[in-house]
């Protein structure tokens, strides 16, 4: 997994005008059907999707279909996307959707199947997971969060990277802000276990 | 003394005030209470300095992890074959020359033969009955253009009635249902009476006001 360069908000400089100008004509164009302008704009926004499903999932194979949804939703919803949110920030809402969605039918599909295993059960990767048990490398955090159960890691990833509040993704999964605080709180202890091995 | 000190010091918090307090969620007087606690207690104050370097940590992890090199190639045909239709078909379709066009057609259709009708009436009662004695036989083809119109339009308001509000999807509906109302009194009159002019051009501005609701409700922004 490569990375590209951090644009840790607090950190990163605001878009200027000519750049938001500039994004502004692609996702024109590109609402008018025209696929270089889309190209580009996947140029601009792909990586920070992919990091957002690759995290949410824990799964390579499954980000990376997730990603191709995501743009396709957009593609297929840009000519009514009027401009009232920035593009970034409603390609990135249509992102966290998907990829919950995406949990929920897995774990509806898991029910049906009657497989045993409780993604909430502690400790134990996800099933899919390419993040094979690596005893002999140091474990970093990406790697630790990709083992974390599915609600823990869905809890870390939005409130500790993506930003959310624990009232949002309590709205955004439609579980009890309660909940969303245990599985955080949870999911930074599996963390800090991981981490210290 | 220091023996008196834990023994009158409050027992140490749960662990999850301490994650509320890292995340600063805690009412201000349970803040300032696990406060003063970590001020006393090594060991919670060493659990919340960890639960604070791992939210550095993950704060610190790049927001853009690029994605498999072969991402967009498989994702353009998806974009270009299967999608672009159904793209096309969810664009404002109605403001595409072809659709104006049609829509124009139907209307002027219509609205010929509504004058027509409306002519054809008037000439009825001065020249009681002529070779355009049935008013039906004029306005058919009309109406069938019209209710084409309206068809087009109402699977295109089906189609897109989950992008709406229930509270706009009902505010249609009985808008719908009151030029509905009209347009069924204007037709049953007209019936009645098929030389009436001015029952003629009712009907007509119902099946306007019908293609107008619709067509106005087709370009309502879908929910937020």
């Amino acid at each position: 997994m490569q990375t590209t360069a951090s644009p840790d908000t607090a950190t990163a400089p605001p878009p200027s005008a000519t750049d938001a100008s500039h994004e502004d004509a692609l996702v024109r164009r590109a609402g008018a059907g025209e696929m270089d302008a889309f190209a580009a704009l996947y140029e601009l926004h792909g990586a920070r999707v992919y990091a957002l499903c690759l995290r949410l999932t824990g799964d390579e194979a499954r980000a990376a279909e997730l990603t191709q949804d995501v743009f396709v939703r957009a593609w297929e919803a840009l000519p009514r996307f009027r401009g009232e949110s920035a593009f970034g920030s409603w390609l990135h809402r249509i992102a966290v959707n998907a990829s919950l969605m995406t949990r929920r039918t897995d774990r509806r599909r898991e029910a049906r199947v009657a497989l045993a295993d409780d993604l909430d059960a502690g400790g134990v990767a996800p099933a899919g997971s390419v993040a094979p048990p690596d005893v002999e490398s140091a474990v970093d955090l990406e790697r630790a969060i990709r083992r974390l159960p599915a609600g823990a890691r869905t809890a870390f990833v939005l409130h500790e990277i993506e930003g959310f509040s624990h009232e949002e993704i309590a709205r955004l999964t439609g579980t009890a802000t309660g909940t969303i605080r245990a599985q955080l709180h949870r999911a930074r202890k599996l963390l800090m276990e991981e981490l210290d091995r | 003394m220091t023996d008196t000190l834990l023994r009158d010091s409050p027992p140490c918090p749960d662990e999850s005030v301490l994650h509320d307090l890292a995340d600063g969620v805690l009412p201000p007087a349970a803040d300032e209470a696990a406060r003063a606690h970590l001020a006393r207690c090594a060991r919670c104050a060493a659990m919340h300095a960890r639960i604070l370097a791992l939210r550095a940590r993950a704060r610190a992890l790049p927001r853009e992890l690029t994605p498999p090199a072969a991402l967009w190639r498989e994702l353009q045909p998806r974009l270009e074959g299967a999608i672009v239709p159904m793209r096309v078909a969810r664009e404002r379709w109605w403001r595409r020359p072809s659709v104006l066009a049609v829509a124009a057609s139907i209307l002027m259709v219509f609205s010929s033969a509504a004058t027509v009708l409306v002519m054809r009436a008037r000439d009825s009662t001065s020249m009681a009955a002529g070779p355009f004695a049935s008013t039906t036989t004029v306005l058919q083809p009309a109406e069938a253009g019209t209710l084409a119109a309206i068809e087009l339009l109402t699977r295109e308001l089906d189609r897109r009635r989950e992008e709406l509000s229930p509270e706009t999807i009902a505010a249609v509906e009985r808008s719908l249902d009151i030029v509905d109302q009209a347009l069924a009194e204007a037709r049953g009159a007209l019936a009645r009476d098929p030389r009436n002019p001015t029952l003629s051009e009712l009907v007509a501005t119902a099946y306007r006001h019908k293609l107008t609701v619709l067509r106005r409700a087709t370009e309502l922004a879908p929910r937020s």
